[in-house]
């Protein structure tokens, strides 16, 4: 009975526990919201009273002391963004040098807390896009991070000051160190980007032999966007046998955008390869609409045939796009079954295309 | 004889002393998580992408227009825009939905599809938009809930899938949220948000839900920390639809709602030695609306859903391969959840006994009835009021009330 009432004991003793830790986060809750009024309320008389054109040093030793803490530096972010637009990027140029000394604070910090700090120089770049300094080091130092967010927010950073050297340097050490940052964020990324577009794309084309599979991809996909000509490259690298699948996709999609004829043929060919991997066919079927001709249809027609669904769908889509009426009613009874059904779907969503425009 | 009945008493006891401190540690650990993303929500640092990977959103519908106008319309208004809509409807209900069909021009297709699931037949497709949002109806044979999601993956046309329901509005980011955990980390497979029930009248069933609601959502949120979430919500899933079609969908085995996927998934990454999480993501919500006269079903089918799902994954218990999955998640369910009421009654048989024969002294009894009663409530109301806070600090983002 003694050690039944001693478990007894215990259990009150948590509950009494549970029912402090529920009293301390309530206290330490309200502390914080307290906290943070009182520092926004400081933050903003201390702005008001600096002037435009220059920010005195107590100031600055003030901010570099008290910038340090996360919490301090949140409540600034939020204060600075509140306060007036023309006259916000002034006083933030004006302490460049307290954000150079705070790099070497936050590169020590957390994750998050660092992602926080880029993700405020990336919305003023104007704090340091003048010349190659501290901020853009570090920012390249960021680009090779293992969290996403930091390696995005920096980059972001990079795009806005639309310098390609920066992006080559981060690009090169992140192909190097091997981080894999998804190919969707670095292509749109790299559309994003703030400086001259073909300044950009020659330092593309000349290190993109040298890029890993993914980095490949985006270049790719950033030439076929911005339909920047780098066919022969990107014919050359189809061609090659060392690429991979994923980078060959890329090369096959590049030529919907940019004509290339000598690629045509290929494309016949890879139309044909639907029995291993059905994705070349897939893809080829889809970008040979760009390339309208009597032969095209005729493998088109072929690939109707094809066993995989993606083939034949993505193969009816190219006929209909360009086929005239007489022969897609020629077609209208075409003894693959699968590969009928799919062309009339795109023949009926064709016609009720046009009945919508009309 | 009471020797042994004593043994048994102090067994059972100690056995919801167990029970009691896990749910303090669950507690502290979700109010801790909740502040966390609160502070970090703060921070807003994070990737702002309306496109990455384009998404469908199956969404099974029941009845008129008016009962699935407001999900569709809090769809449409997602901060994410990379999607298409598929609404899966009964075909025997199709008088019903033509005036919608008609409304928004929708056309009828002979659209080719593979069907990799085996589900009801298929009646019609039509395809169209609904502001500017492209839209497939589907028209099918009346079958239950996951028969209905397996029929929207194989014509989805997109590599992840969210699913809904007709009668739930989705918050604004809450497709955004997923997206950016599958962009953060590509092993992610799949993840769901907090769902919160709103009843029109406060009744006893009502209060039952939340509760359910409530421990389920401090449940996930701690096991979320080893990736061990066995149970989510079948109407408010985002996942890879490959992966999906591999481990064949969902099943009809367990009626009404599929309570085991989650374990399916678990088991089928695992056996293939894949790398995967699946996630709890607490800033993707959901409100739910019971439908008229279905409040109380609504209640059963989740527990019997539960219930079956636990039960129909047996191979989990105490399995090394699985690691804490096995020997914390499935354990904890099924020793503190399903065995639960069985063991309560035995307990409150025992104490009753002892107290009639004078051998348990007052004040022990007293514990108990905080233990059994008190506690429970005491802790439930403080989760609450964390599932809230969650949901209020965000009340920006959204138009409506969240909260009952």
């Amino acid at each position: 009975m003694d050690s039944f009432v001693k478990i007894m004991y215990l259990f009150l003793g948590v509950f009494l526990l549970y029912a402090l830790f529920q009293l301390f986060s309530f206290l330490y809750i309200n502390y914080r919201k307290i906290k943070r009024k009182v520092q926004q309320i400081i933050l903003k008389k201390f702005m008001k009273k600096e002037g435009i054109l220059y920010v005195s040093l107590a100031h600055e030793n003030f901010l570099l002391h008290k910038l340090k803490k996360m919490d301090y530096f949140i409540n600034f972010v939020e204060v600075t963004e509140e306060s007036e637009k023309g006259k916000r990027e002034n006083y933030l140029m004006n302490l460049k040098p307290v954000f150079e000394k705070l790099i070497s604070k936050y590169e020590k910090k957390k994750i998050s807390f660092q992602v926080y700090f880029v993700s405020f120089l990336e919305k003023y770049p104007i704090i340091y896009n003048d010349d190659w300094n501290k901020i853009v080091e570090y920012l390249i130092q960021c680009c090779s991070s293992k969290s996403i967010y930091l390696r995005e927010s920096a980059l972001s950073s990079l795009y806005k000051i639309g310098n390609e050297s920066y992006l080559e340097e981060a690009l090169r050490n992140m192909n190097y160190l091997k981080i894999n940052h998804p190919t969707k964020l670095l292509t749109d990324g790299f559309i994003r980007f703030e400086g001259s577009i073909n300044n950009f794309a020659e330092m593309l084309k000349e290190n993109i032999s040298n890029y890993s599979d993914s980095y490949k991809i985006s270049c790719l996909e950033y030439f076929s966007y911005q339909k920047i000509d780098f066919r022969k490259g990107i014919f050359q690298l189809l061609s090659s046998p060392e690429e991979t699948k994923e980078v060959k996709l890329a090369c096959i999609r590049y030529f919907a955008n940019s004509i290339y004829e000598p690629v045509s043929k290929m494309l016949y060919e890879l139309l044909k390869e639907d029995q291993d991997t059905f994705e070349y066919a897939a893809v080829a079927a889809n970008v040979l609409k760009s390339y309208p001709s009597k032969e095209t249809l005729k493998h088109l027609v072929e690939a109707l045939r094809s066993k995989n669904w993606y083939v034949r769908n993505n193969a009816a889509c190219a006929i209909v796009s360009f086929a005239t009426e007489k022969e897609l009613e020629s077609l209208k009874n075409f003894d693959d079954k699968y590969g009928r059904e799919a062309l009339m779907y795109h023949i009926s969503m064709k016609k009720d295309v046009v009945k919508c425009q009309k | 004889m009471s020797k042994i009945g004593m043994y048994v008493f102090y067994g059972f006891t100690i056995y919801f002393l167990i029970d009691f401190f896990l749910k303090v540690l669950f507690s502290i650990i979700t109010k801790c998580t909740v502040e966390k993303t609160l502070y970090q929500k703060r921070m807003n640092h994070k990737i702002n992408y309306q496109y990455y990977r384009p998404v469908s959103i199956i969404i099974p519908i029941n009845g008129s227009e008016q009962e699935f106008i407001n999900c569709l319309e809090s769809v449409v208004n997602l901060d994410y825009k990379q999607f298409e809509i598929l609404l899966i409807a009964k075909c025997d209900q199709k008088e019903s939905y033509l005036e919608f069909i008609e409304k928004n021009k929708l056309i009828k297709v002979s659209r080719p599809f593979k069907k990799v699931l085996d589900t009801k037949k298929i009646d019609c497709i039509y395809e169209g938009f609904y502001k500017n949002v492209p839209v497939t109806f589907v028209l099918k044979e009346a079958s239950i809930l996951p028969d209905d999601y397996n029929a929207g993956v194989n014509i989805a046309r997109y590599p992840y899938i969210l699913t809904l329901k007709g009668n739930q509005e989705i918050k604004k980011n809450a497709l955004k949220e997923f997206v950016r955990t599958v962009m953060q980390n590509e092993d992610v497979v799949l993840c769901s948000g907090v769902t919160i029930k709103k009843f029109k009248t406060k009744n006893l069933f009502s209060f039952l839900e939340n509760w359910r609601i409530t421990n389920l959502f401090v449940k996930n949120t701690c096991f979320e920390i080893w990736n061990g979430n066995l149970f989510f919500s079948n109407s408010f899933c985002f996942f890879k639809k490959d992966i999906f079609l591999e481990m064949k969908g969902f099943s009809l085995k367990n009626g009404f709602i599929d309570g085991s996927f989650l374990a399916r998934f678990h088991i089928f990454l695992k056996r293939l030695k894949r790398k995967y999480y699946i996630r709890y993501v607490l800033t993707a919500n959901i409100i739910e609306y019971p439908l008229m006269g279905k409040e109380k079903n609504f209640l059963n089918e989740e527990t019997k859903s539960f219930l079956l799902g636990l039960l129909h994954n047996k191979k989990l218990l105490f399995q090394p391969k699985y690691g804490l999955l096995s020997f914390f998640t499935y354990t904890y369910y099924f020793f503190f959840e399903f065995l639960k009421p069985l063991f309560l009654l035995i307990e409150i048989i025992l104490v009753l006994s002892f107290l009639f024969t004078s051998q348990l002294s007052w004040w022990i009894v007293l514990v108990l009835i905080f233990l059994f009663i008190f506690f429970p409530l005491w802790s439930y109301y403080y989760n609450y009021t964390s599932l809230k806070k969650l949901l209020k600090e965000r009340k920006t983002e959204i138009d409506h009330v969240i909260i009952n």
